[in-house]
């Protein structure tokens, strides 16, 4: 296979599992609980932004291994549509579901920056791999 | 046919070398990561330390006996305490000679049941005595705090005209403070009568006992006469009044001095790295480009060959590097920014002093100290080497590489 293509392949997957396992093991939210009236608990919406992150990482992990087994264009293609799930990413705990409102919780000091950091160099890495592989395309 | 300039011969060498081009920039990506990030934190806790001495505002604090350091994480690190003093004492601290003022607050922490009720510090202040918090939030305010009325810290989470809840009652929200980069950032002020009812409320949630009466302080803030030896004076209250009321003392200047060496200790030890980080790079440098130029004098003498003054072939090494670390100071500079500002909560708590972010000149300056510092480092290093080929004739070194 070509070592080209392997590359920005492989930068992709790992960017999704870096997605996946940061919010998810590496630095997880706290796992407090809202008690609801009838007694049981529910997690509060950290918990579901990084939940929602994780799915975006694993998004962005079927992507990278999709891209080894697709022509040059089409991978350049998976690489630009990267590029909107990772501002989703960043909007996710940014604005759309959001978590705590302290900025000195676990959630806003530690997980989601580690998110936007991520989610930023993985956007920044799928323009790299999409220029790359476009460029490739053409001179073929 | 494009022409062929100095650019374009520093381009192909560049991408004909992919590895040592993404090597050496990664080198100078970390010098500056290293001087960028440097001067932002130190920065931060020079500017935070400066607000604390703004903000300080008295002289003396008097505080139970051994609840010094409480109150002294309360102030720096906005570390929630509750503690209590003996009412009594204010009176007996207002009439030690140099005592110009003194004003009683008082310290509640709320609770912390889990995640989201985060414990705070409720401050409690008497608006007709208080010379320490009044003066600076009353521009955020219109007229005296209220009773239950708040004025809350900036990373606290509520608007102006918004209602916050604690001890199962209920205070509206007058105020929103600037970033201090202290404790105070996470605590809540309010007039000493709402402050006692609060404490009350505490108590009575906590099943503490607390005496019912009116006089219910935590601290008092003591203001020094002009011409007093504030350390005189805080010794003349421990002297006259510590066995009966149990005081002990904050001294500002030695909380202030404490907090400045610390930050001086850290500072210092960026700036040895720092150092560290600028000479390996700078010997790296000199080994590559030593090593580069060294197997390129075929290249170089075919250029010297076909007409390139010697000037020319030192002015496309000097570009080559150059290249090399503009490009390593800006990954350098986006990384350590991607880490920083993010992250700048985290740090600012695992720290532990006054920490405020700088303004943005200062971070633009920081952004051209650190490029200056690459573009020094990098061109400079392979000066030397291109001084040191361009010296010899070409007819020798023509030789030499036959």
């Amino acid at each position: 296979m070509d070592l080209k293509k392997i590359i920005p392949a492989a930068v992709m997957m790992i960017f999704g599992i870096l997605l996946i396992a940061a919010g998810l093991f590496i630095l997880p939210p706290c796992d407090h609980l809202i008690e609801t009236a009838n007694g049981g608990g529910v997690p509060m919406k950290c918990h579901w932004s990084v939940v929602a992150d994780a799915v975006l990482g694993g998004i962005i992990l079927c992507g990278g291994i999709m891209s080894l087994f697709v022509k040059r264009d089409t991978a350049s293609g998976i690489f630009m549509a990267m590029i909107p799930v990772c501002i989703a990413g960043i909007l996710i705990p940014a604005c759309i579901i959001g978590g705590c409102s302290m900025p000195t919780m676990k959630c806003r000091a530690l997980t989601f920056p580690a998110l936007y950091v991520l989610n930023t160099l993985c956007g920044m890495g799928a323009v790299i791999c999409f220029v790359l592989t476009k460029k490739k395309e053409e001179r073929r | 046919m494009k022409p062929v300039t100095s650019m374009t011969i520093v381009k192909s060498s560049l991408f004909r070398r992919p590895l040592r081009s993404i090597g050496l920039s990664a080198v100078v990506a970390l010098l500056c990561a290293a001087i960028f990030g440097g001067l932002i934190l130190s920065s931060s806790m020079n500017r935070g330390l400066d607000t604390l001495e703004k903000r300080l505002g008295a002289d003396v604090m008097v505080v139970r006996y051994g609840y010094e350091s409480k109150a002294q994480g309360a102030i720096l690190r906005g570390e929630p305490t509750t503690f209590y003093l003996d009412p009594g004492a204010l009176d007996a601290i207002s009439q030690v000679e140099g005592v110009a003022a003194a004003s009683p607050q008082i310290y509640v922490a709320t609770l912390s049941a889990g995640c989201c009720s985060y414990p705070l510090q409720l401050i409690g202040i008497d608006p007709d005595t208080d010379f320490t918090v009044t003066p600076w939030i009353t521009g955020q305010i219109k007229g005296a705090l209220a009773d239950g009325e708040i004025v809350v810290g900036s990373k606290i989470s509520a608007d102006v005209g918004s209602e916050l809840q604690f001890f199962k009652r209920v205070y509206k929200v007058v105020g929103r403070l600037e970033n201090t980069g202290m404790g105070f950032d996470t605590s809540i002020f309010m007039n000493i009568t709402t402050a006692k009812q609060a404490a009350h409320d505490a108590a009575r949630v906590s099943s503490q006992e607390l005496q019912d009466n009116d006089d219910l302080i935590s601290a008092v803030l003591v203001d020094v006469a002009d011409g007093y030896d504030v350390k005189e004076v805080a010794n003349n209250i421990l002297r006259a009044h510590a066995a009966e009321y149990h005081l002990d003392t904050v001294v500002s200047d030695n909380m202030f001095n404490e907090v400045s060496s610390s930050i001086r200790n850290f500072t210092s030890y960026i700036r040895f790295f720092e150092i560290m980080i600028a000479v390996l790079t700078v010997l790296i440098l000199l080994i590559v480009f030593s090593v580069t130029i060294n197997s390129r004098r075929a290249e170089f003498s075919m250029y010297r060959v076909i007409g390139a003054t010697k000037g020319r072939i030192f002015s496309l090494i000097l570009l080559e590097s150059f290249v090399i670390s503009i490009i390593g100071a800006v990954i350098g500079i986006v990384v350590m920014s991607e880490i920083i500002f993010p992250f700048s909560n985290a740090i600012s708590q695992s720290i532990g002093v006054p920490f405020l972010m700088p303004s943005v000149a200062t971070i633009l300056s920081a952004v051209a100290v650190s490029i200056l510092a690459a573009v020094i480092c990098g061109p400079g290093a392979s000066a030397l080497c291109a001084a040191k080929f361009t010296s010899k004739e070409v007819y020798s070194t023509m030789r030499e590489v036959m």
